[in-house]
C-alpha cells in the first residue's frame, strides 16, 4: 500500500489553498498538521473527491485516482471519517450501515449481509445492537460504526478529520487501539488534528502545512516543542496582558452542594475580585460551556455569583456570548447594519438609521471588522463574525460570559479577538470564558475553574497551579 | 349484514385516499413535501374525467391523471433541486393555481356522464362467505389501492432503492457523500408520489365521487396531508388513518337515516379527532421517551424524515 500525492494545487479566487503539495505515505498513521487555514481541509476534500484540484495527481498503489468525484475516491479505497458523524439518526444502525454499501443488493440476502457486518463488528470487539435507532448511540459509537462501515466497503486509506473532538477519554482510547490494529493490516491512516498530544501518541509520520504548502515532513519520535515552533513559525504573540487590578470589590462564586443531576458533591466557595479573567477549562463534551451559559440562566445548578453584601449579582449585568456564532449569536441573513439597528432598537420606537450608521461605522473601525454595512453575516469569516459579536456587547456590563470565544478561529484571528477581550478588562468587570484548549486557558486566565465531566473539580488562582495540574483536573485525574 | 356492507363501502370509498396518502408518504420520505396535494388531486380529477370522457376508456383517464400529477411533481422537483426554492411556497402557489385552473378548464365537463369503473369480482375467492364479498368484490382500482399498501412498505423498507430514497430524505449530505445521487432520488420520490396523487384524483372522478363539478374534490388534499403525519410516514399506519377517515364518512351517511342532528355532526368529527391525535403524537414525540408505555410510542410515535421540507445543502452535487 502506498499513497503518493503529487504537486496538488488549488486556488479559490485569489486565495491559494494548496500549492504544489507533495506527500508520500507508505504505511502507518500519518498526521496532517497546521493551523486553521493552512490547507488541511482542502487537501482532505481533494483526496476524498469532494473538490477537484487545479492540477496535480494522486496515486494509490501506483494507480492514478480520478479526482473530483466522491464515488471514484470511494471505489479506489478512500474512506473519510468526518468530524461530526455524517449519518442517519432516524434510521436503524443496520440501515445506516447499508446506505451506499458495496454489496450490489444487500436486501436480496439480508441475513448473509447481516452476518458479514456482524463479523466485522466482532473482529474489532465493538458491541452495538443493530436494530436500535442510530440517534440512540453516543457520538463516539456513531463514529465507530462509520469507521467499520468504511472498512467493510473496502477502504484502504482512511482519513480522520479531527475525529476525536466529541470523544470521551475512554472512547478515544478504544478508537486509537482500533486504528493501530488497522495499520497492522496494511491500511494507511491520515489523521488530521491540531491536538499535539494525540498526534505524538498515535502517529508515525507527519506533514506540517502552512499557508497551503508543505513546510516540514517529520517522523517519530516527535518533539512537541519543535512541532509548535514549526507550525507557528514567524507568528509570535504580540499581546500585552500584564494589566492587573487589585480591587476591593469582591464577589464569591458559590457552587452548591448538589450538581444538576441531584447528586451530592462538595460545596465550593471561591472569592474573586472584579478585574479578573476566569477561565473555565474542560475537555470537549464536558460541561464547561454549560457553566458559562448557566451562570447566566441559572437553570443548570444552584451555582451563583454573590457579592460580599450577600446579594446575588443581578442578571441584567451579565453578558453572554454563545460559541455558536451563526446559530445562536447572530442572524445569518441579516446584514451588519441591521445587527447594530437591532442592538439599538430597545432604546427607541423608531429607528434612526443615520444615527445607527454613525455608531456602526465607529464600531466597525474600532473592532476591525472587515465588512460593509450591507454584508450579510453569513458572508463574513468566522473571525469577523466573532468581532461583530464583541462589538455588539454593551459597554456597561460587569460580568462577561464568553463561551469558547475563539472556537474554530486560526491563530492570528484568535490573538486578535483576545486583544479585544483584554482591552475590556478593567477593575469593574469580571470576564469568564470557557475553552477546551488548555493552552488558551493557561495563557489568558488569572483564575482557572477546572471542570471534569459535569462537575467543577477545582477553582484556583493560576499562580498556585501548574498547567499539568489543570490537565489532570480536566481529565479527571485528581 | 349491515356491518359487512359498511366495511365494503369504507374500503371502496377510501380508494383515492389510500393511493394519495401512500403517494404523499413516498414523496415526503425522499424529503420533499408536495404541498400541492389539494390542487394536484383536483386538476387530476378533471383531467382523468375529461380524458376518460373523450376516449371513453376509463384506463386512459387514470393514465391522464397520473401524468398530470407527475408533471406538477416534476415542476416541484425542478424548483427544489435546480432552483433550491422553498417547497412550501411553491406547493402553496401551485395549489391555488391548480384549483382555479381546474374550475376554468372543467366548465364543459360539469355533470355529464363519462366512462364508469365497474366492479370486478375475482373468480372463486369472491365466493368465500363474508370475506369474499368484503375484499374480493371491488373495482380494479380498489384492488390496486389495497395492494399498494404492502408494496410501498416493502419498497421503502426492504429494497436498496427505497433505502436510498429514505437516506436522501434524512440527511442529503451524508447520502451524497456515500455516493448516492441524492438529486435523482428526490426527483424519483417526488414524481412517483405525484403520479399517485394524480391517480387518486382520477379515482375520485371516475369512481368514488363519479363525475366532475366545480371544486369536485375540495379539502381531500389537505386531509391526506394530515393523514400522512398521522401515519407517522409509515404506509400501513397512513392507510389505517385513511380507512378510519373513510369509516367516519360512511357512518355519517348512514346516520342520515337515523337522526338528522347526528348526520350533521358526524361529518365534522374527523377534523377535531385528527387535530387531537396530531397534538397527541407531537406530545409523545417531544416528551421523555420512557414516560409512555412502549407500545403506545411504537404505535403513535412518528418518524419524520429529518430533512423534510428543507432546501438541499449547497454541497450536494
Amino acid at each position: 500500500m502506498k499513497i503518493e500525492i503529487k504537486n496538488i494545487s488549488k486556488k479559490f479566487g485569489n486565495l491559494v489553498a494548496n500549492s504544489e503539495i507533495n506527500i508520500s505515505i507508505n504505511n502507518g498513521i500519518h498526521a496532517l498538521l497546521g493551523e486553521n487555514g493552512a490547507g488541511k481541509s482542502t487537501l482532505v476534500k481533494i483526496i476524498s473527491g469532494q473538490i477537484a484540484p487545479d492540477n496535480g495527481e494522486i496515486l494509490i498503489d501506483r494507480e492514478k485516482l480520478i479526482l473530483g468525484s466522491p464515488i471514484e475516491s470511494i471505489n479506489s479505497g478512500v474512506g473519510l471519517l468526518n468530524q461530526d458523524p455524517l449519518d442517519f439518526g432516524n434510521l436503524s444502525v443496520l440501515e445506516t450501515f447499508l446506505v451506499g454499501i458495496k454489496d450490489a443488493n444487500p436486501y436480496r440476502n439480508l441475513k448473509q449481509t447481516k452476518e458479514n457486518i456482524l463479523r466485522i463488528f466482532q473482529k474489532y470487539k465493538i458491541n452495538i445492537d443493530f436494530s436500535q435507532k442510530t440517534k440512540n448511540l453516543s457520538i463516539g459509537e456513531r463514529q465507530q460504526v462509520e469507521l467499520l462501515r468504511l472498512l467493510y466497503n473496502g477502504a484502504k486509506l482512511i482519513i480522520l478529520d479531527e475525529p476525536t473532538s466529541a470523544f470521551s477519554l475512554e472512547q478515544k482510547k478504544m478508537m486509537f487501539e482500533t486504528l493501530r490494529s488497522l495499520t497492522k493490516e496494511g491500511i494507511i491512516i491520515i489523521f488530521v488534528s491540531h491536538k499535539l498530544d494525540e498526534i505524538i501518541e498515535l502517529c508515525d509520520t507527519a506533514t506540517i502545512l502552512k499557508s497551503g504548502s508543505v513546510i516540514h515532513s517529520i517522523s517519530k519520535p516527535f518533539d512537541s516543542q519543535d512541532i509548535i515552533e514549526k507550525m507557528f513559525e514567524n507568528t509570535s504573540s504580540k499581546i500585552k496582558r500584564d494589566k492587573t487590578f487589585t480591587n476591593e470589590n469582591n464577589f464569591t462564586i458559590l457552587v452548591s452542594g448538589k450538581d444538576f443531576l441531584g447528586r451530592n458533591t462538595e460545596d465550593i466557595e471561591h472569592r474573586f475580585s472584579y478585574g479578573s479573567v476566569i477561565g473555565i477549562a474542560g475537555l470537549q463534551g464536558s460541561s464547561n460551556d454549560s457553566y458559562i451559559k448557566n451562570f447566566f440562566t441559572n437553570e443548570f445548578s444552584k451555582t451563583k455569583l454573590v457579592l460580599d453584601s450577600k446579594v446575588t449579582i443581578p442578571k441584567k449585568t451579565y453578558y453572554y456570548m454563545p460559541s455558536d456564532r451563526i446559530e445562536k449569536g447572530l442572524f445569518r441573513d441579516l446584514n451588519v447594519l441591521e445587527h447594530f439597528g437591532l442592538f439599538k432598537s430597545s432604546e427607541t420606537r423608531f429607528l434612526n438609521w443615520n444615527k445607527i450608521k454613525n455608531i456602526s461605522s465607529k464600531k466597525i473601525k474600532k473592532f476591525n471588522i472587515r465588512a460593509n454595512f450591507s454584508n450579510e453575516v453569513s458572508e463574513l469569516s468566522g473571525g469577523n463574525q466573532q468581532r461583530l459579536m464583541l462589538s455588539l456587547m454593551p459597554e456597561n456590563q460587569s460580568i462577561l460570559l464568553l463561551e469558547q470565544p475563539t472556537r474554530g478561529l486560526d491563530f492570528n484571528s484568535a490573538e486578535n479577538i483576545w486583544e479585544m477581550i483584554l482591552s475590556r478588562k478593567s477593575k469593574d468587570i469580571a470576564i469568564f470564558f470557557s475553552s477546551t484548549d488548555i493552552d488558551e486557558i493557561w495563557e489568558y486566565s488569572d483564575i482557572v475553574i477546572s471542570v471534569s465531566g459535569k462537575s467543577i473539580v477545582n477553582i484556583n488562582y493560576k499562580k498556585e497551579l501548574t498547567k499539568d495540574k489543570v490537565i489532570n483536573y480536566v481529565s479527571g485525574i485528581v | 349484514m349491515l356491518f359487512e356492507n359498511t366495511i365494503v363501502t369504507v374500503i371502496s370509498l377510501s380508494t383515492p385516499l389510500i393511493i394519495a396518502v401512500i403517494g404523499e408518504t413516498i414523496s415526503e420520505k425522499s424529503g420533499v413535501i408536495n404541498l400541492s396535494a389539494e390542487g394536484t388531486i383536483m386538476i387530476s380529477a378533471l383531467s382523468g374525467f375529461a380524458f376518460g370522457y373523450i376516449t371513453d376508456f376509463a384506463i386512459i383517464g387514470f393514465l391522464a391523471g397520473m401524468l398530470t400529477g407527475s408533471i406538477i411533481a416534476a415542476f416541484i422537483s425542478y424548483c427544489d433541486i435546480k432552483l433550491r426554492m422553498d417547497q412550501i411556497a411553491v406547493g402553496f402557489v401551485l395549489t391555488i393555481l391548480c384549483i382555479d385552473l381546474s374550475n376554468y378548464l372543467g366548465q364543459d365537463y360539469v355533470r355529464i356522464n363519462g366512462p364508469m369503473v365497474t366492479k370486478f369480482a375475482i373468480p372463486f375467492i369472491s365466493k368465500i362467505p363474508i370475506l369474499g364479498n368484503v375484499f374480493f368484490n371491488h373495482s380494479l382500482i380498489t384492488y390496486f389501492s389495497i395492494l399498494l399498501i404492502p408494496i410501498s412498505w416493502f419498497f421503502l423498507n426492504k429494497t436498496n432503492l427505497g433505502l436510498s430514497i429514505r437516506a436522501s430524505g434524512e440527511n442529503p449530505l451524508a447520502a451524497s457523500s456515500r455516493g448516492i445521487n441524492v438529486k435523482k432520488m428526490r426527483m424519483f420520490g417526488t414524481i412517483i408520489g405525484g403520479a399517485l396523487l394524480g391517480l387518486a384524483g382520477a379515482s375520485f372522478s371516475l369512481y368514488t365521487k363519479y363525475g366532475w363539478s366545480e371544486s369536485h374534490t375540495a379539502n381531500y388534499g389537505w386531509i391526506i396531508l394530515a393523514i400522512v403525519i398521522f401515519g407517522g410516514w409509515n404506509p400501513f399506519r397512513a392507510a389505517a388513518g385513511a380507512y378510519g377517515f373513510g369509516l367516519l364518512q360512511v357512518l355519517a351517511i348512514k346516520a342520515q337515516t337515523v337522526t338528522l342532528a347526528l348526520s350533521q355532526i358526524l361529518p365534522l368529527l374527523p377534523f377535531p379527532i385528527m387535530i387531537f391525535i396530531l397534538i397527541f403524537i407531537q406530545y409523545i414525540n417531544r416528551s421523555e421517551r420512557n414516560k409512555f408505555p412502549k407500545f403506545l410510542i411504537s404505535i403513535l410515535g412518528g418518524n419524520q424524515p429529518e430533512a423534510l421540507g428543507r432546501k438541499l445543502p449547497e454541497d450536494v452535487k
